[in-house]
């Protein structure tokens, strides 16, 4: 049982579930930071300072060698591990910020929960596009973030 | 002198009569000056229009529409209040552009001079107000580099504050501070860190290990499903029917995490600082109860064999 402190709030937190880097977890903290901990010497291993709002959601992608995180500025950055530069930016003008972001079983796709009451799906396999015909809509949010989830059949 | 010359009448009479000039008269028009005021009125404004009429039935021409009013003048009355439709003036609609209307509103704000709108003044309008305070405030300066042929060195927005300390570790005053904090907690022989910092986890069932020794956090074998199967079912249904409801939490939860690979617990996270760990076959029940977080938790996380979870 053990406590880390950066005296910021953090919004999200994961584990990385690779077997060699098991110790390692990542945290999305209000102030536009992504940090990386060491549960065994409870000390900052790696920042990603790139967003430009508070960190909403981190997942990962692409059997942990990726992870994804969407923030308050609207964008979604894809980031390699441990290189604190996003290899690629998401910004369009029409997109709201994700509050709730999923990978899908299979490891294609993530769903996205955004502010507009939409739910997209973005493939994240190598090119991380909108899928257009699979936006989902019917749920009016209030602002809050609803997690979106996949059935193991993908349907 | 005389009109009528009496130079040469001593000489003779009759003959001079003929070669006396007669003396010019200047023609003496006696009679007054009379103006007809009402003939003149009736052809000059006989299509003057009453100013207080409302309604007209012709069209009258706009020199006669808008000819200006004419009549003596009371010397008594107020001459501004023919001029008045308001209280403090005359009012009357005017188009302005919405562009120029901005452009001259900004121009007052920032530089305290517009153009002055009134109809047919030229000029300005002054705010000296706004003049003296055009200079901008004092603004936290960023080390930036916008110029984008510069490869290495381009900040853009990421540009940080001059006086900003940018790692995310805390500094040696913090470290203190944080330390102190934790050691704070530590103090008093008897009780424990865990209990005094006010982590503990309380188990609610008794029985923890089974009859080989293997804690809750080993799958049960004894189920319908297997759950160390690796397979996805080919055809999964909607869900139709209320199984369970748990009950335990009292504020909204923020998270439900699924144990890893095999889903036999699932840990809840909500906002009054409690994260419970709750089995999903069988009996359904709590397991244990996380206590330690202040504030509301945010999201958890289970590590990969789930022996660890994390906790925000």
């Amino acid at each position: 049982m053990r406590r880390f402190s950066n005296r910021k709030v953090a919004y999200c937190i994961r584990f990385n579930t690779d077997e060699e880097r098991a110790h390692l977890f990542l945290s999305g903290m209000s102030d536009k930071k992504i940090i990386c901990w060491d549960t065994r010497s409870g000390r900052i291993v790696q920042e990603y300072d790139r967003h430009l709002g508070a960190i909403n959601t981190v997942t990962f992608v692409d059997n942990n060698r990726r992870f994804v995180s969407t923030a308050d500025d609207k964008s979604i950055r894809v980031w390699e591990w441990d290189i604190p530069v996003d290899v690629k930016y998401i910004a369009e003008p029409h997109m709201h910020s994700m509050p709730a972001v999923t990978a899908a079983p299979n490891g294609k796709w993530l769903a996205c929960q955004s502010m507009d009451n939409k739910i997209q799906a973005f493939a994240c396999m190598n090119r991380f596009k909108l899928n257009q015909k699979k936006v989902f809509q019917g749920h009016m949010v209030a602002g809050y973030a609803c997690a979106p989830d996949f059935s193991p059949d993908m349907r | 002198m005389s009109l009528v010359s009496y130079a040469a009448s001593d000489s003779s009479g009759a003959s001079d009569d003929d070669s006396r000039p007669v003396a010019a008269l200047h023609a003496v028009n006696s009679a007054p000056q009379v103006s007809d005021y009402a003939r003149d009125a009736r052809t000059q404004f006989s299509s003057a229009i009453d100013p207080k009429s409302r309604e007209l039935s012709f069209n009258p021409k706009f020199e006669d529409l808008f000819a200006p009013q004419f009549g003596p003048e009371n010397p008594f009355k107020d001459a501004s209040a023919a001029r008045r439709n308001f209280l403090t003036g005359s009012v009357e609609e005017a188009h302005v552009s919405a562009a120029q209307f901005e452009l001259q509103r900004k121009n007052f704000h920032a530089y305290g001079l517009a153009a002055n709108p009134s109809d047919g003044a030229t000029g300005h309008v002054a705010n000296h107000v706004a003049a003296t305070c055009s200079q901008p405030r004092n603004k936290r300066k960023k080390v930036a580099n916008a110029d984008p042929s510069d490869v290495d060195g381009y900040t853009g927005p990421w540009a940080h504050f001059e006086d900003e300390s940018r790692s995310a570790r805390p500094s040696p005053e913090e470290q203190m501070e944080i330390e102190a904090l934790l050691a704070k907690k530590k103090r008093g022989g008897q009780k424990t860190a865990e209990e005094e910092a006010g982590e503990r986890a309380t188990v609610h069932i008794e029985d923890v290990y089974d009859y080989q020794g293997r804690s809750f956090l080993h799958a049960p074998q004894d189920l319908d499903v297997s759950l160390r199967a690796d397979h996805v079912p080919a055809k999964c249904f909607l869900p139709k029917k209320l199984i369970h409801t748990y009950t335990g939490h009292s504020k909204a939860l923020t998270a439900i995490r699924w144990f890893p690979r095999s889903a036999h617990l699932f840990l809840s996270s909500s906002m009054d600082a409690k994260i419970k760990l709750w089995e999903v076959y069988k009996d359904r029940r709590c397991v244990i109860t996380y206590l330690g977080h202040k504030q509301a938790v945010r999201d958890i996380s289970f590590n990969r064999s789930g022996n660890k979870e994390e906790v925000v």
